[in-house]
Order: C-alpha cells, then sequence, then structure tokens
C-alpha cells in the first residue's frame, strides 16, 4: 500500500504542475482527433512526425523548462476587468504578475496565423500545431481566465472531512473537478463526450476564437462563485458540490475538443473554411 | 505541491468510499450493457438522456441520494437477504429495496407513451445503477455482514461492505480503465449471455443472495485476508458479478427500449 500511495503521490506531482491535468488535455486532444477530417488528420499527422495530436496534447508544458520556450509559460491564460478582454499591451502595465503573463489567446491567434501564412519551416509547422493543441485546453479551464475584479477568490480554499488543512480552489478545478467522480481515461472521455449533433457543433464552434473565449467569461466568472473561501465540507456536502462541478467540466472538455477541431480542420484541410481569429 | 497531492487523495477517497461497486465497477457494468443493446434500444435510450451514455450515469445515484429530492432514493440501493426480512418485528414493510424499485420502473416503463421524458431519463439512471447495486454481494443486506471489519491485505480494520464496494475491484484492476475493464470481461458466449438473462429481478435476487452469504462465509476465522485466503476468489466472484449485471441491464434495457 506505501508503494502505492509513493506511486500515486508521484503521478500526482507531475500533474499538479499543470492545468487541466495531463488526463484532461489528452482528453481535449483525443476528442478534437475523433473530429478531425481525414484530410486533415492525415496532413497534421505528417506534420508531427507521424503522430496525432494527442501525443502531443500536452507538449508546451513538457517543453517550457526547455531553452528558447520560457514564454510559452504566458501562454496558458488569459485576462479580463470584469469582461473586458485586456490586450497584452495593458497586461504588461499591470502591477500582478499572474496577470501579466496572461497571453494565452495572442498566442493561439499567432499560432493559427503562423500556420495561415504557410511560411514556415518544418519545426515551426510542428510547433505551431503543439501550442494550439495545448494552449485550445487551457483557454477552456475556468481558473485559467484571470479576472483582475476577483483575484482575491483565486486563493479561496475549503477545508474536507478529516483534514484540517486548507485546500485551494484553483488545484481542486484542474485536477479533481472531473476525476473526482469519473474514472476515465482517454478513450472514456472520447466514447462519452464526442457524441455531440451536428447542430451542437455549428453552435459550439460559431463565431471566431475571440468570440469563444470572450464568449466563456460569465460561465467562468461564475465558476469562481461557486465556493466560499473556508467552508467545510461535509462528506454529503462535498458530494452535492462535486456534482455542480463536473456537468460544466465535461462539457467544458468536449467544447474545447470540439473548437480544436474546428481550427485545426480549416488550416489543415483545404475543403474546411478557416476559424476567424477575431 | 504536497498539498494538492494530498487534496487530490482526498477528494478521490471521500468520492469513492461511499460509491456501491465504486465508479469503476458501475461505469464497467453500464459499458457491457451498452455492448449488448440492440441499435433501437440504445438510440432511444440515448435520445431520452440528451444524447449521453448510460455510462455518463451510471453512479449517478451514489452522487445523489442524501438531499432532496433524490434522498427518497438512499434506502433503494440495498435488498433484504430473504422475503422475510422485507417486514420489520411489528410486520410493517421495510423501506423500498432495489429488487422493488427495478421492477416497479420496469412496470412503470412497460408504457412509455404515459410518461413524461424527465421521468423516462430518471428512470434510465435508475435502472443503470440499481441493476448494478443488486449484483453486489454485499448490497444484500446478510444480517452478519454490515457490521464486520477485517485486514484486508495491507488495510487494518476495513469494513467488509466498503471493502466489496471498490477494493475487491481495484486490487487487481485499479489501473484498467472501466471500458477495458468491460472489455476484459465481456467474453461470455451467446448462449452463455442468454442463459443469465434468463429469469426475473426476483430470480437473480436469489442467485445473489447466495453470494451474499457465500462472500460473508470465506472470510477466514482470523479476518486477516489475503490474496490467498480470500482476494484471489473474490475477485473472481466479483468480475463475474460486474459482467451478469452488465448482460441483464442490457436484457431490461431492450425490453424497454426494442419496441
Amino acid at each position: 500500500m506505501r508503494k502505492f500511495i509513493i506511486i500515486i503521490a508521484a503521478l500526482l506531482s507531475v500533474q499538479s504542475a499543470f492545468a487541466w491535468s495531463r488526463a484532461i488535455h489528452n482528453a481535449i486532444a483525443a476528442i478534437a482527433d475523433d473530429n478531425l477530417t481525414e484530410q486533415a488528420k492525415q496532413n497534421i499527422s505528417k506534420a508531427l512526425g507521424g503522430h496525432n495530436i494527442i501525443y502531443y496534447a500536452q507538449w508546451m508544458y513538457d517543453v517550457a523548462d526547455s531553452e528558447g520556450y520560457a514564454q510559452t509559460k504566458n501562454w496558458r491564460s488569459v485576462a479580463f476587468n470584469k469582461t473586458k478582454l485586456i490586450s497584452g499591451k495593458k497586461i504588461a502595465k499591470h502591477p500582478e504578475n499572474i496577470v501579466n503573463r496572461a497571453c494565452g489567446l495572442e498566442a493561439l491567434i499567432a499560432a493559427v496565423k503562423a500556420i495561415e501564412s504557410g511560411n514556415l519551416t518544418e519545426q515551426e509547422l510542428a510547433n505551431n500545431i503543439r501550442y494550439i493543441v495545448t494552449i485550445v485546453g487551457d483557454l477552456h479551464c475556468p481558473t485559467h481566465y484571470i479576472f483582475t475584479d476577483m483575484l482575491e477568490k483565486r486563493k479561496s480554499f475549503y477545508y474536507i472531512p478529516g483534514d484540517d488543512k486548507k485546500h485551494s480552489y484553483v488545484n481542486y478545478w484542474e485536477n479533481s473537478s472531473i476525476r473526482g467522480t469519473f474514472s476515465w481515461r482517454t478513450n472514456e472521455f472520447v466514447h462519452q463526450l464526442s457524441r455531440k449533433t451536428p447542430e451542437q457543433v455549428a453552435a459550439i464552434t460559431k463565431g471566431s476564437i475571440t468570440d469563444w473565449i470572450v464568449g466563456n467569461v460569465p460561465l467562468y466568472r461564475s465558476v469562481f462563485d461557486m465556493v466560499e473561501s473556508g467552508t467545510r465540507f461535509s462528506k454529503t456536502k462535498l458530494r452535492l458540490w462535486q456534482n455542480t462541478m463536473y456537468p460544466i467540466a465535461t462539457e467544458q472538455v468536449a467544447v474545447a475538443g470540439y473548437r480544436l477541431a474546428a481550427i485545426l480542420n480549416g488550416l489543415f484541410d483545404n475543403s474546411v473554411a478557416n476559424v476567424k481569429t477575431k | 505541491m504536497k498539498r494538492t497531492i494530498i487534496t487530490t487523495l482526498l477528494v478521490l477517497f471521500c468520492v469513492s468510499s461511499v460509491m456501491a461497486w465504486d465508479g469503476r465497477g458501475h461505469s464497467a457494468i453500464a459499458y457491457i450493457a451498452e455492448k449488448h443493446l440492440t441499435k433501437r434500444a440504445k438510440a432511444n435510450i440515448e435520445g431520452y438522456l440528451n444524447g449521453r451514455s448510460i455510462v455518463y450515469y451510471a453512479a449517478w445515484m451514489d452522487f445523489n441520494r442524501t438531499d432532496p429530492p433524490f434522498d427518497i432514493t438512499r434506502d433503494w440501493h440495498v435488498d433484504y437477504w430473504t422475503d422475510a426480512h422485507r417486514t420489520d418485528a411489528n410486520g410493517n414493510p421495510m423501506p423500498p429495496c432495489s429488487v422493488s424499485q427495478i421492477k416497479r420502473i420496469v412496470s412503470e416503463m412497460s408504457d412509455l407513451s404515459k410518461l413524461s421524458d424527465s421521468l423516462i431519463n430518471l428512470n434510465i439512471r435508475f435502472l443503470t445503477h440499481l441493476v448494478g447495486d443488486m449484483h453486489c454481494p454485499v448490497h444484500i443486506d446478510f444480517p452478519t455482514s454490515r457490521p464486520m471489519r477485517v485486514d484486508a491485505i495491507n488495510r487494518k480494520n476495513v469494513k467488509v461492505h466498503a471493502m466489496w464496494d471498490g477494493m475487491v475491484i481495484d486490487v487487481k484492476h485499479n489501473n484498467t480503465s472501466p471500458k477495458l475493464l468491460a472489455d476484459n470481461l465481456d467474453i461470455f458466449s451467446a448462449e452463455q449471455i442468454a442463459a443469465v438473462q434468463q429469469g426475473t429481478p426476483d430470480d437473480w435476487h436469489i442467485e445473489n443472495t447466495a453470494f451474499s452469504k457465500q462472500v460473508i462465509e470465506m472470510i477466514p476465522q482470523s479476518k486477516k485476508l489475503t490474496y490467498d485466503n480470500y482476494f484471489n476468489k473474490a475477485i473472481k466472484i466479483a468480475e463475474d458479478r460486474i459482467t451478469v449485471a452488465g448482460y441483464r441491464l442490457a436484457a431490461i434495457l431492450n425490453s424497454i427500449f426494442d419496441k
């Protein structure tokens, strides 16, 4: 049992450094892969040296500490002044470091435009695909939205039964919002969530990339109000609380997957229109 | 970092400890059932579930049994080991149990045109879960099983009920995803599947009662359970019960939704 706990702890220690856990990033990429056209899939595989996008679902995190990739640490989140998107220029003036680093949307748009330009080396093409795969996932995780008027709420914590320590709400969202309910692996995520009707997909992918990100704001702001900091949960109340979380989390995973597929189909299948960036 | 690890473990354990068969077992049952639904039944069911699979709702009843309006389902997860135990000492009926609820829901669903879509949606969730629960040996409330505690491999003083809800499957399949577990267990021949689908929920309950007794009687006097003296046999029983539950759930759902 001790060995088991050590292994689990080691696995979680790796995952906890990420936004959505690696399992969720894999799931988003897998849902997208399930919805790529055959031509897009082939072109992407060629660009990625034979791999699919699931293989690189969290690559941007894997290389973040490598030489030349430090800037990617700023591409994991977006910032808003209440509901207004803050541009990269304004971000640089903000006193809060967490806001300064929230350049995810700019990076995503830059990666899409770079591929659209068609003027990339093989390495640059592969990198930009991999950036898109990770960033789209991150920008559908509510806690990757930095609301300048709600910075204090990012520090929210709660207590769980049998433990008198403070537990971070942000960490809960990134690690347990789904895993606290479902023991799914990548194949189950695809089976359970990649099942939207064409009409639902059209609604999810309607508009531009910027529209999508801004459109997420009302729901994601509400997420920060879904726990009162300092709450002490009983086992029953913890379960009921989680019941309000997992439907939102699973839906965001599905939405991210379909939107990622829409971007990549546009870029890598000539018969599919590109998703507009703004 | 350490806090994150502990949070995640504790949250996961808090959840898993209240779930019969745990999420993995219930999901595996639903996956097996889904594989044996007719095309028409599957389409009809997913229509009522707004496009979701029955697997999504396999453990839903465990997540929703403590507060209104679903607190009325709290007692539905277990059953009594004989008809005599369905009444208390004064002859009053005991609370509704899994088998009686399954029978009630199947009867109610015999004419879907009389039910609202939302009630049908809810009944699918109930059936998916309860057919799983009724095949979990400790969910037949054998008088001696509920308070019993054992040392199970490296875990001390574990409730037998809790051990069967999760640990018996997890000691072997902890790293197996629910769908893979279902694929590994769904190996009965067509004849074997037809055979286990025969009978009624009452017949299945009688069969399960025998397993309920067996898993208690298997416990050595020392109450120290090892792979050799308990778990290797228990795992086989658990795998069998999950598989059989899946086939029977498919039979019930096909009978309702393939019309």
